[in-house]
């Protein structure tokens, strides 16, 4: 009998059944076995097929760990949630998104950030946070599993979204406001799910527009070096009381 | 003249009042994952839904706004065919889908 194992994203359990034994322990922390042999989500193995030729270098485990995010981002989408790729990370009470392809520096700017200023702001995930819309117009940030190559995250924190900061490396330190205009499509193509329905497709675009909508845009073309996170620091502590676009 | 229709799978929405055509995950290879348009391409697209065809569209456009040229239009309107046809995101009706 295969066993059932689940994790809790934004309030919400998910089980999943696993195609490779180890798999599970990649999860680590987040997940815990449970009874029944009911489940969410499982990898087929044509995906995973799919996954051994994006991934070569890896174990079947990490590959299907790897290829279940965008599986459960999809599940996630039937209560209007979804996993956005960024560095997700808490300053003073509010949580912000670097938003970025992989090796853009995003944890770059993170650990630039600590060292600089130690304490000032901590890791909810380092890759792929859940966004989660509120009645009450907040947007939820939340830990999940996937916590990128240097595995920063912390399991129990979650913070309202102050703001989103797209990352852009480049040979100059320059960040700008981002209309929400020129969001839509950079936001669309960082969110891990492309979906299959139409009803999956109003639902990603909902939580896009309140990802959008709830909290400050930036632009951030950057070298990465420490005045570059001075930027960044100064235009997140400076915007902490901030709501709305602006 | 080939008439139009929109293609199954691809769906408008609105993002912070941006217009947004989306192809769904079986479309991916066929046509662009995510596409912005403005109000007025928006507007023909929903008459394309409706199943419009050129003539249609040019009524419907000259039904809610004012308009000074109907050849312009005409041409307006044909571009915009042109380019979502372009983008696969249309079907014509020598097409199955």
């Amino acid at each position: 009998m295969k066993r059932v194992f689940a994790v809790e994203y934004a309030g919400h359990e998910v089980r999943y059944s696993f195609l490779c034994r180890r798999t599970w322990l990649n999860f680590r922390s987040y997940i815990r076995p449970v009874a029944g042999e009911e489940f969410d989500i499982c990898a087929t193995p044509e995906l995973m097929e799919t996954g051994r030729k994006l991934l070569p270098e890896y174990r079947d485990d990490y590959v299907e760990y790897r290829l279940l995010i965008e599986l459960t981002s999809r599940h996630l989408l039937k209560w209007g949630c979804c996993i956005f790729h960024s560095a997700a990370f808490v300053c003073k009470g509010k949580a912000w998104l670097l938003a970025a392809p992989s090796g853009t520096g995003k944890t770059t700017q993170f650990l630039n950030w600590c060292q600089l200023h130690p304490g000032e702001i901590e890791m909810i995930t380092g890759d792929m946070p859940v966004i989660e819309p509120r009645e009450d117009g907040t947007v939820m940030i939340h830990s999940t599993p996937w916590c990128g190559k240097e595995n920063f995250g912390n399991k129990d924190l979650r913070a309202p979204l102050g703001g989103v900061i797209l990352l852009e490396q480049g040979g100059e330190n320059r960040l700008e406001p981002l209309e929400p205009r020129e969001a839509v499509i950079p936001f669309f193509n960082q969110a891990i799910v492309t979906p299959g329905t139409e009803t999956e497709i109003r639902a990603l675009a909902k939580v896009m527009d309140r990802l959008i909508g709830a909290g400050k845009l930036a632009k951030f073309i950057n070298k990465g070096d420490d005045p570059s996170t001075e930027i960044l620091r100064a235009f997140i502590i400076g915007n902490r009381e901030g709501g709305a676009n602006g | 003249m080939v008439k139009y229709r929109t293609r199954p799978g691809i769906v408008l929405t609105d993002i912070c009042g941006e217009n947004i055509l989306v192809a769904a995950s079986s479309l991916t290879n066929l046509c662009p994952y995510v596409t912005q348009i403005n109000e007025p391409s928006a507007f023909l697209w929903k008459q394309l839904e409706k199943g419009a065809d050129t003539e249609q569209l040019i009524a419907a456009v000259e039904a809610e706004f004012e308009v000074d040229d109907r050849e312009a239009l005409r041409t307006v309107i044909e571009d915009f065919i042109k380019q979502m046809a372009g983008l696969n995101y249309l079907l014509s009706d020598e097409q199955k889908g």
